[in-house]
């Protein structure tokens, strides 16, 4: 049993070789490199998402809370502490670990739709801490006064230096998860996905596989929401809002939660979209939501379900 | 070691319904105990407090006179338990290797041991082709489990219930809906298992000819609660088990 099959790391390295070489590309089909960088953030949240949501079929609107908490402690420590890089973001991370490790105790219980409702409003908690703090996190106007400097010596300011710090969270992230689904944890996630009373009726302690798989994904929401506060040097109380967390839903179901680059693949076609169709009109949410509205209903399987469909037929 | 499984005025209520309503029985090591009774009789509730699916509302249950009414589920299997529901409870979008392989792994592993690089000394990829071998599976591995007939379905459930080398089987209708050809090979097939490693198995069971031929005492519930117990012979002598059960049956 290895932690990765040759076909793993033949994709893996394919994608790693794609975005190292999308900031020469991305200029010329009148896109920018903070674009490059937002797609690789998402995608490291959509794909740790999808560990809960296509991985273990847990539906969380509470995931924007971690992304928010990571990105607000990333923007709070450089305002107040000064705090290098290098510790800034771990315990950003740590801190959304920690927030999804007390969440997830107090809430794992529930099922379904019950579920789901708590994580929302845990979710909007933060929001509205986030906007009525004013003294601590600047309000509504949100969190400014900081610049991602440097890490360890390498200089983060320019656009391109800071695609490729993103870079290598973004490649870490895809080797953890796919190691993780490939791991018995990760396929003991699946049986739980699967059947939930036939897993319990095999030894499995469900709701702590459960718990564990929030707290994991909890943790990739943190590490892209401190990377998105990097690439923005701001951060406001929208990060918090559920519709956040429903935007890592829409990407995982628009690329195909039950495959690996699913989500990876929402997050680029919505980040894209969402900056093309944002040029035209103030109103890109529509033609998005359209997107997605066509997913659910012709397409359920996303865009790689899909295709694979169409290759075992 | 007393490796009895025991219950005593065990009820279950939903509301003011009481579907398992005073039950006692106990039954041996290595026993076959087919429970039988009419529809609504509480056979299915009665195994799902057995199994710990539902908490029960007073009552005891024990095993290896352990008192084991307040542990879930999952620690029950660790304790030997093993079971199959009477609608199937598979993977149902993965294969049928995958589905066997899953359970020969939450046998073999403790709660999140990562088995990346190898496990253990433990082939579970052998074990999962000797069971998958056993229950004439080999052909549909590859299969999805949800577009296996309904009775393939049934014997998967058997097959991942098996992987958890059982002390004690519960069986919810094994051969329900099965066709006449299936049901004999289901039964020869549990037979010869039962006979190279002997196991206490809990059946439920409807058709009389497989009670009959497997079971060494019956259980007979009636209304939720114990009607009467005994060998094929005593139960089908019961007067009262023919006017509440036979009666309708025949």
């Amino acid at each position: 049993m290895r932690m990765y099959s040759k076909k793993d790391m033949l994709w893996i390295g394919a994608v790693a070789a794609l975005f190292a070489a999308l900031p020469l590309l991305l200029p010329r089909i009148g896109s920018s490199i903070p674009v490059g960088t937002e797609i690789m953030i998402w995608g490291i949240f959509a794909t740790g998402y999808n560990i809960l949501l296509g991985g273990t079929g847990i539906l969380s609107f509470g995931h924007a809370a971690f992304f928010g908490l990571s990105g607000y402690a990333t923007g709070l420590l450089l305002v107040r502490t000064g705090m290098p890089l290098p510790a800034v973001i771990p315990l950003a991370v740590a801190a959304s670990l920690v927030a999804a490790f007390l969440i997830g105790a107090l809430i794992i219980r529930k099922r379904g739709i019950y579920f789901a409702m708590l994580t929302i409003a845990f979710g909007q908690m933060f929001y509205f801490i986030a906007s009525q703090w004013n003294s601590l996190t600047g309000g509504l106007d949100g969190l400014t006064g900081f610049k991602r400097t440097d890490f360890l010596g390498l200089d983060l300011r320019p656009e391109d230096r800071f695609y490729y710090f993103v870079l290598g969270f973004f490649v870490l992230t895809l080797l953890l998860v796919r190691g993780l689904m490939n791991s018995s944890i990760g396929k003991t996630l699946v049986a739980i996905r699967e059947n939930i009373d036939r897993s319990e009726f095999l030894g499995i302690d469900v709701k702590k596989y459960q718990h564990f798989a929030f707290v994991v994904s909890g943790t990739f929401a943190g590490m892209a929401g401190s990377l998105y506060v990097l690439l923005l040097n701001f951060a406001f109380p929208e990060l918090f809002y559920w519709k956040t967390s429903g935007d890592a839903v829409l990407m995982s179901v628009i690329g195909g939660m039950h495959a690996f680059f699913g989500p990876l693949l929402g997050a680029g076609v919505f980040v894209f979209l969402r900056d093309m169709i944002s040029t035209l009109t103030p109103h890109w949410a529509l033609p998005l939501g359209a997107v997605f509205v066509t997913f659910v209903l012709f397409f359920q399987k996303g865009i790689l379900g899909f295709f694979e469909r169409g290759k075992n037929g | 070691m007393n490796r009895r499984l025991e219950c005593r005025d065990l009820v279950k209520a939903f509301g003011g319904f009481r579907a398992v309503d005073g039950m006692n029985m106990t039954v041996k090591k290595d026993e076959i105990r087919a429970i039988i009774g009419p529809n609504g009789a509480g056979k299915s509730t009665m195994f799902n407090l057995l199994t710990g699916f539902y908490p029960a509302t007073t009552g005891k249950i024990l095993y290896r006179d352990v008192d084991i009414t307040g542990t879930p589920a999952y620690e029950r299997v660790k304790m030997g338990f093993s079971r199959s529901f009477q609608t199937p409870k598979i993977f149902p979008e993965l294969n049928v290797r995958q589905n066997v392989f899953l359970a020969v792994q939450a046998y073999h592993s403790e709660p999140f041991e990562l088995n990346v690089f190898k496990f253990g000394n433990l082939d579970i990829p052998g074990k999962t082709e000797e069971l998958l071998a056993t229950f004439d599976f080999t052909r549909l591995a590859g299969q999805i489990a949800g577009s296996l007939s309904h009775g393939d379905q049934r014997v998967l459930e058997i097959c991942m219930a098996m992987a958890l080398e059982p002390e004690v089987l519960l069986l919810d209708e094994p051969t329900s809906g099965m066709s006449e050809n299936e049901t004999q090979k289901t039964i020869d097939l549990l037979m010869r298992l039962y006979g190279e490693a002997p196991l206490m198995m809990v059946i439920i069971e409807h058709d009389m000819r497989i009670v009959k031929r497997i079971s060494h005492r019956i259980t007979v519930m009636h209304q939720g609660a114990l009607l009467a117990e005994g060998t094929y012979e005593e139960i089908e002598g019961n007067e009262m088990v023919r006017k509440a059960y036979f009666g309708e049956a025949r």
